[in-house]
């Protein structure tokens, strides 16, 4: 977990009593929250509410997934949303970092099958979840 | 056995803002309300 941090953010700790202030420059209004924000201060993703370490892990790496696709790093994203499904299926995450995965390869290569491909792998995995329901009209 | 990894964390976000722009690297804001 700490070096997936360090390698691939800058991470500020904040504690609301301390630095009150950041919590309205960054509209947070509850503990914990995690925002992953890029060099201009704009959030590209955020965690509220306390998780176990692999629900956790698996939510920052949706998000990083989410940083790098925003960029237009598609390939990264997708990189990184696979990871999730294949090192952390058991996760809530790894059912949305399957549908993005999906949209990311598309992204990447503007070939349609990817889509149809993802909505293909929602019928052995993951079928019951809202991410399966997204997919299913690719294919 | 190896060594446990402790996340590099700061408390001032302008300066990792700034930092973010040189090494090209998204911050990571962790709002907590436990003791540190």
């Amino acid at each position: 977990m700490a070096t997936f941090i360090n390698n691939n953010f800058i991470p500020v700790r904040l504690h609301v009593k301390k630095h009150p202030e950041a919590m309205g420059r960054f509209n947070v209004d509850w503990t914990p929250t995690v925002l992953i924000v890029d060099s201009d201060g704009k959030e590209l993703y955020r965690i509220e509410g306390f998780l176990p370490a692999d629900e956790f892990l698996a939510q920052l790496q949706l998000g990083f997934g989410h940083a790098q696709f925003t960029k237009q790093n598609f390939a990264d994203a997708e990189r990184q949303f696979r990871d999730v499904c294949e090192k952390l299926p058991g996760t809530d995450a790894a059912a949305e970092a399957m549908y993005w995965a999906g949209v990311a390869r598309y992204k990447a290569t503007n070939d349609a099958s990817a889509l149809k491909a993802t909505a293909q792998a929602f019928k052995d995995r993951h079928q019951n979840s809202i991410w399966a329901k997204k997919a299913s009209v690719w294919g | 056995m190896a060594a446990e990894v402790a996340t590099q964390w700061t408390e001032d976000v302008d300066q990792a803002l700034k930092e973010s722009k040189q090494v090209k690297k998204s911050l990571l804001l962790d709002f907590t309300a436990a003791p540190m």
